[in-house]
């Protein structure tokens, strides 16, 4: 029993080191999308999307389990060197190492165990129970507060980049547009002027 | 041995020689021992060492082995003996140019040594400034780096000449000792940086930035609007298209006051808008006021309409001004003006004899005011506007913007600066200074100072002013510098751009970092003490604060340089159009260009205006540069519109099928010991095939396998820029095979690098699936001789994307226009085993041999091929196999023929043989599977066959009958052509037909080759429609092309494939394919506009069918080799838009014309669904109608059709081709990709980096 327990844990423990965690996600992305995408730098064993059921975030994330710990790492490296789009998402997909507490299956570590019990107000663990209640509450506002600040930024930067492409695309609509109606070449031709448009 | 001392005495200077070790290696003389006197023997020696190279004016081949070497310094040009075996010295003249690079440094040593000894007293600098004249053919300058190598030598030659020992030079060398290893890093380096580097600079950025801000600056004001001087400019984005000094130190040179901008504020300026255009307020240019040019809210003043111009005018003063004198006239111009009337400001006509400009003529070039609407020819030039000596130019108080409080802070704090740094001039820089001020001031209300800028009084004034800058540069020095102006922003361009890249890593970092590392420092910070108190979690302000403070400290931890120096681009990404596309083509100039060449045609067309009018409006080079931007724009916006194709960063890779092939054919030349290097291996598959198949062969090779990404095998795979690989890491030259996909780049630029640096190793083959216009290796410095290459080998879906899916989650795959052809390359020293090998082997003649590729070769020799083809090809086991498969039926006899021969085309690629069976199983009766491209004679015939009894009986039938209708509506030859065809039965005929074209014409090649096309449509009705549109096309090519505008030949193609794909997904419509195919017939000539044709095409494509492999092939293959996509309901591309778009490359062919297939799948969206098909044939009817005399030609030749398998070829490729270069440009006027564009835009999420993606990795062509 305890055996299996410790082999159990160990595979788990194998299968973090060779599992890689894909944050920013687009929504569009597919099992089989983010499967081919990350074909090209190993071979994935398997895909585990986390599902956010606290806020509806329009980036997603995953779990990719490739074949062995080397090949996580290669994909880890290459997302950090070059931004990498999946899914024509023009959106940089980030990558870091798993780490075991984003497994929701993962096993009990060996040796380890929880147990419950409630706490009287007179009990001396009562405070300290209160205390480190607290503590995560309060941890838990202040990352909610980063997090939304983080998110601000990126939005505005998001902004930025959008506007500035909007921007380009007009300005690829406006020549394409006295290109597409002909005018550009008639003139062109009146003008007896060789279109360099190559 | 015939090697008698006689002889050994005749032996004459070598030239051409070249060295080389046992092994063949080519090896340097100096490493066999020197002998330094005549009584000194030379010893030690253990190598075998042998001199080629002719003597006696070429007319004797010399081989000897050589033991030793010498050299004599007495004549001015030192001579070098090399010692043979049989103990005769032979004096070697000029070696092989090949052979420079290996013994240059000896060679560089001998010289040097020369020199140094005749002259004692000369330095190191004017040693090498000699030996660089005397190696000036060298592509890296004689250096230092060149002696090191020879260090004992040398030392050995100071000890032993007295001479020698005189030179400090030497002394001097020998005294330092410099290390070699630094040396010959730097060597390295300088070598790369020549070669490469360099290269880079002049493919890329002359391509995308160079050439591009060059020109622009040239049309556009490239100096600084407030002191008339280039240097590093800050664009405006809006109408007025001045550009600025945005710092104090950028304007330094000019003491400009600049925009007074901060560095980091210039940083963080997405898009610059002047104040003036951003609030809409122009000064006239006449009377120097501001006025609102805002035509919403009532303007004041108005933009000339001038491309390039970008100036503002109250209408009264423009009109005054333009039509001195005629109340009448200026009142009215004035209002239509106010009504929105363009007009051209004064600044484009001469202002003395009011005529326009002629760039090409020096004495009509323009100088043009900067101050004052006026220009003059140069010829009518006069002076005026008085220069501030200071300055140099005159009075700098031209330029007022709205509501500048900021500027005097800076104005003020520039003059202090001026004062400061010229006290010697404090005098004369009171007027400066005056005008400083007075600008200052100014600021609060602006208008103020303007009246005394009114033109009228500088009018008079005339004689006793100058102008200060000349366009046309009159004054040379101001000339200068504007011509500095545009190279130095280029480079401030690339800086920023990569600037850029930067500042979007860090955004990404900056992200990821945040919640990591600051809840964790804020937890262990805070919660210490202030735990306990607050019951809520809602946080109090001090908390938010030092959370904040916290995001900045770790915001400001990462700095830009730390995230350049982990975030290496690729050497082969260096580039990036970012900068150009975001600056250098602003908004104002685009939108005053697009209106520019409305209003100049108006004017010609409606107005009736003079072209001498509209060249004011808008200058020839305009209507170019629109031309550059649109193929800018559309590169750099290539990953918005094409998203799902960059999954895979950009690459293709070549698929196994095809790579197998290629191994196949490759391991006849590898030899044990060799070493395989797959120069950018993507998914690694090569390798392993390779190893496998020469291992069952009994032959181990070593394998070095490099790519800057991770490949998905690992086998012997380095995550490395081929680009750093040194020579010392691969085996010698005549071990190494090389090549393979290296990506394209724009204009092949990255696959010629990927080759010169691969040449760099003397790889004895070179096997390269690179594009057509790459640099043959025959031309290079050292060449290469060809083996064979295969130009029908890629076509089709030979490649695919990795990490790419299309929507049903398959892989996507990837298919070019032109295909890239496969190049077996062969060192010079071993070519001719090489061939040898490929004509054991028959690679030549399947290959068409090299003659032929050469597109020359005559047409007996193209004849010929195909019969061999035909007949020969049984033997060949591959082939054999695939040939049942295509003969099926009796009715199909002429198909059959056709079959044969095409059978190698097929068997030859077993792609499209993979696709075969699909076909079938599609109950399709056939498919034909065309490669028209006829450019090697074996690949002749596409047309295809095949299919279950039945169907292929009925197609039979109804071909026929269709065939003759058409035909007989159409009242055109081709019926002639159907009996013919029935004729023709299995090989025989074929080889029959193949004697009659021998005798026909080439002139009627082209029609017989349009025929041929038209025969695999009578096996199959839906082919028939293809082969009608293959006939219509072929006239085009013939008869129109003189007079049509090319996009009409190509259009006509495409709805040809429409067609066929549509017949053959929906089978119903098999009626209606007779139809259209009528149409095609009948309906001749209206020559539809470009547009509409291309809509027609792109509705056709869009029919999803799933059948295609071949289908498409069809239509497409022929000219372009382009296939169409198959899945067209997808949102995603296909495969052909790829490589253009990636390339980052614009004007490239092959951009363009992937361009084309971009769209379609888009408008597809738009038309899918049969309930269109109406439409589309209505366009069919407009377009397809082609010209008669191409039928009646048809007809004229019908016996020499068959004929044309042989001998078209030739002559169809040249057509081809030529269609192509004419008509390029055509397939880009899609309306489509916009609403790709949109529906990313919606999407959001797009941030800098991936602009940045865009453009470093569009690049990144292709891999295997």
């Amino acid at each position: 029993m305890e055996s299996t327990t410790q082999t159990d844990y160990a595979a788990f423990e194998e299968k973090v080191r060779r599992t890689v965690y894909l944050d920013n996600l687009s929504p569009q992305v597919t099992e089989s999308v983010l499967k081919t995408a990350l074909n090209q730098f190993g071979s994935v064993q398997n895909v585990q999307f986390i599902p956010n059921y606290l806020e509806s975030r329009t980036a997603q994330c995953a779990l990719v389990e490739m074949k062995n710990w080397k090949e996580a790492k290669a994909v880890i490296s290459t997302m950090g060197e070059f931004p990498f789009m999946i899914s024509g998402m023009p959106r940089p997909v980030r990558a870091r190492a798993a780490k075991m507490e984003m497994f929701d299956d993962r096993p009990i570590r060996p040796g380890r165990r929880i147990s419950c019990r409630w706490l009287d107000p007179i009990d001396p663990d009562y405070d300290v129970a209160q205390k480190l209640k607290r503590l995560v509450r309060q941890h838990d506002a202040q990352s909610s507060f980063l997090l939304k600040q983080q998110l601000a930024q990126e939005e505005k930067l998001s902004k930025n980049q959008e506007a500035a492409l909007k921007a380009n695309n007009k300005k690829y609509e406006m020549v394409e547009a006295v290109l597409a109606d002909g005018t550009a070449q008639r003139l062109a031709r009146i003008y007896d002027v060789r279109i360099s448009d190559d | 041995m015939m090697a008698s001392s006689d002889d050994e005495s005749d032996v004459g200077p070598v030239s051409n020689y070249h060295f080389v070790d046992e092994r063949d290696e080519p090896i340097s003389f100096s490493v066999l021992p020197v002998q330094w006197g005549e009584d000194e023997i030379a010893s030690g020696n253990k190598l075998h060492i042998f001199l080629h190279g002719t003597a006696d004016n070429g007319l004797q081949k010399i081989y000897k082995r050589v033991v030793a070497w010498k050299f004599d310094l007495t004549n001015v040009t030192p001579e070098v003996y090399v010692l043979s075996k049989e103990k005769s010295w032979i004096k070697l003249q000029k070696p092989r140019k090949s052979f420079e690079e290996i013994i240059r440094t000896i060679l560089i040593t001998v010289h040097c040594l020369s020199y140094a000894k005749r002259n004692p007293e000369a330095t190191g600098k004017s040693i090498w400034d000699h030996l660089s004249k005397i190696f000036s053919l060298y592509e890296v300058r004689p250096s230092q780096n060149d002696l090191v190598d020879h260090m004992d030598f040398v030392s050995e030659a100071f000890k032993r000449d007295d001479m020698l020992a005189k030179s400090k030079f030497l002394l001097k060398f020998l005294e330092e000792k410099p290390r070699k290893r630094r040396l010959s890093d730097e060597d390295l380096q300088s070598v790369i940086r020549s070669g490469f580097i360099v290269d880079d600079q002049d493919d890329l950025i002359d391509d995308a930035g160079d050439d591009e801000s060059n020109e622009e600056e040239d049309l556009f004001d490239s100096v600084c609007s407030i002191c008339d001087n280039g240097g590093s400019l800050l664009c405006c984005e809006g109408r007025c298209m001045r550009s600025f000094h945005a710092t104090v130190e950028d304007g330094e040179e000019s003491r400009c006051v600049s925009l007074g901008l901060t560095m980091d504020e210039v940083e963080a300026i997405q898009n610059f808008f002047c104040k003036n255009c951003e609030y809409k307020q122009h000064q006239c240019f006449i009377c120097g006021k501001l006025g609102s040019s805002d035509k919403a809210s009532g303007a004041e003043v108005f933009p000339c309409v001038s491309a390039t111009c970008g100036r503002f005018y109250h209408p009264d003063c423009v009109s005054k001004w333009l039509l001195r004198g005629d109340e009448v006239a200026v009142e009215q111009l004035r209002k239509s003006i106010f009504a929105g009337e363009c007009f051209t400001c004064p600044s484009h006509k001469c202002y003395v004899c009011k005529q326009g400009e002629n760039k090409m003529d020096g004495d009509l070039q323009f100088a043009v005011c900067r101050r004052c609407p006026k220009a003059y020819h140069r010829k009518c030039l006069p002076r005026k506007h008085e220069i501030v000596e200071e300055m140099g130019t005159p009075i700098r108080d031209r330029v007022i913007f709205p509501g500048m409080e900021l500027k005097k802070t800076s104005v003020q704090g520039l003059k202090r600066k001026q004062t400061s740094a010229i006290p010697a001039t404090k005098e004369k820089f009171v007027s400066v200074k005056r005008t400083l001020n007075s600008k200052a001031s100014s600021q609060g209300k602006p208008a103020v100072n303007v009246p005394k800028r009114c033109p009228s009084v500088l009018e008079e004034g005339e004689s006793a002013r100058k102008i200060e800058k000349l366009s046309g540069g009159s004054d040379p020095s101001s000339k200068i510098r504007s011509k500095d102006a545009p190279r130095k922003t280029v480079k401030e361009n690339v800086r920023s751009v990569s600037l850029e890249v930067d500042r979007s890593y860090m955004d990404v970092k900056r992200t990821s970092l945040a919640p990591v590392s600051e809840p964790q420092k804020s937890v262990t910070v805070k919660p210490a003490k202030k735990m306990l108190r607050s019951e809520l979690p809602s946080l109090d302000a001090e908390t938010e604060r030092r959370l904040l403070s916290l995001m900045k400290d770790a915001a400001s931890e990462v700095t830009l340089k730390d995230i350049q120096k982990k975030h290496k681009i690729p050497s082969t990404h260096s580039n990036s159009l970012k900068a150009v596309v975001d600056r250098a083509i602003s908004m104002g100039k685009v939108e005053g260009s697009v209106e520019a060449v409305r209003t100049a045609l108006k004017k010609l067309e409606e107005e009736g205006n003079s072209i001498e009018d509209a060249k004011a409006v808008c200058e020839p080079e305009v209507i170019n540069q629109i031309f550059r931007w649109k193929s800018k724009l559309k590169v750099y916006l290539a990953p918005f519109f094409h998203a799902a194709r960059y999954t895979s960063f950009g690459r293709h890779f070549t698929k196994m099928e095809k790579l197998q092939e290629v191994v196949d054919k490759l391991h006849w030349y590898a030899q044990d010991g060799d070493m395989i290097v797959d120069f950018c291996c993507g998914a690694n598959d090569f390798s392993c095939l390779l190893k496998k198949k020469l291992e069952e062969t009994g032959k181990t090779c070593l394998y070095k396998n490099f790519d800057i990404l991770q490949a998905k095998n690992d086998f012997n795979f380095e995550k490395r820029d081929w680009m750093t690989v040194g020579p010392e890491e691969l085996a010698p030259g005549s071990q190494l095979i090389m090549g393979l996909n290296p990506p394209f780049g724009v204009r092949a630029s990255l696959a010629n690098k990927f080759i010169n640096k691969a040449l760099e190793f003397n790889p004895k083959l070179l096997i390269l699936i690179v594009p057509p216009e790459t640099e043959r290796l025959d031309k290079k410095k050292t060449p290469y001789d060809l083996v064979w290459e295969d130009d029908q080998f890629l076509t089709g879906k030979s490649f695919y994307l990795p990490g790419s899916v299309d929507e049903n989650g398959k892989q996507m795959d990837q298919w070019n226009l032109i295909a890239p052809p496969l190049y077996l390359w062969s060192h010079r020293d071993w070519a001719a085993g090489h061939k040898a090998i490929a004509e054991k082997h028959g690679h030549i003649s399947r290959q068409q041999e090299a003659s032929d590729s050469e597109r020359n070769c005559n047409e007996t020799h193209n004849l010929d091929h195909p019969v061999e083809d035909g007949h020969g090809h049984d033997d060949d086991t591959s082939m054999a196999t695939d040939v049942p498969l295509q003969n099926v039926h009796g009715e199909y006899v002429d198909t059959s023929m056709m079959a044969d021969l095409r059978s190698e085309n097929i068997l030859g690629h077993t792609s499209t043989l993979a696709d075969l069976p699909q076909n079938i199983e599609m109950e399709k009766p056939m498919q034909i599977a065309t490669t028209y491209e006829r450019r090697s004679p074996d690949k002749i015939i596409g047309g295809e066959s095949n299919g279950s009894d039945g169907s292929g009986e009925n197609q039979s039938k109804k071909t026929p009958r269709k065939r003759k209708r058409g035909k007989q509506k159409a009242g055109r030859g081709m019926s002639e052509k159907s009996p013919l065809d029935k004729q023709n039965v299995g090989r025989n005929l074929g080889s029959e037909k193949y004697k009659g074209i021998a005798q026909s014409p080439p002139a009627n090649m082209i029609d017989g080759r349009s025929s041929m096309e038209g025969h695999p449509s009578k096996c199959d009705k839906i082919p028939s429609n293809v082969g009608c549109g293959e006939i219509d096309y072929h006239h085009f090519g013939d008869k129109r092309v003189p007079h049509c505008s090319p996009a009409h030949v190509i259009d006509s193609i495409s709805p040809l494939e429409g067609h066929s794909s549509k017949s053959i997904e929906v089978p119903p419509h098999a009626g209606f394919c007779d139809d259209g195919y009528q149409h095609f017939g009948d309906k001749g000539m209206p020559y539809p506009s470009p547009l509409n044709m291309i809509d027609g095409v792109s509705s056709l494509e869009g029919h999803p069918s799933k059948s295609f492999d071949i289908p498409s092939h069809t239509g497409v293959g022929k000219s372009y080799r382009h296939f169409e996509p198959t899945n067209s309901d997808s949102h995603m591309q296909f495969g052909s838009a790829y490589r253009g778009n990636t390339l980052a490359s614009f004007p490239d062919d092959m951009g363009w014309r992937y361009g084309m297939n971009n769209n379609d799948p888009y408008s597809t969206h738009r038309f899918r669904g049969c309930s269109n098909l109406g439409e589309q044939f209505q366009f069919y009817e407009q377009e397809l109608v082609s010209s008669p005399p191409g039928y009646g030609q048809m007809g004229a030749f019908p016996s020499p059709t068959y004929g044309h398998l042989g001998s078209v070829p030739e002559a169809s490729y040249r057509m081809n081709l030529s269609a192509m270069d004419r008509y390029r440009p055509r397939l880009d006027w899609f309306k489509s990709p916009k609403h790709k564009c949109f529906e990313v835009l919606e999407v959001g999420w797009i941030r800098d980096s991936d602009l940045l993606l865009t453009n470093s990795f569009e690049v990144r062509a292709s891999r295997i």
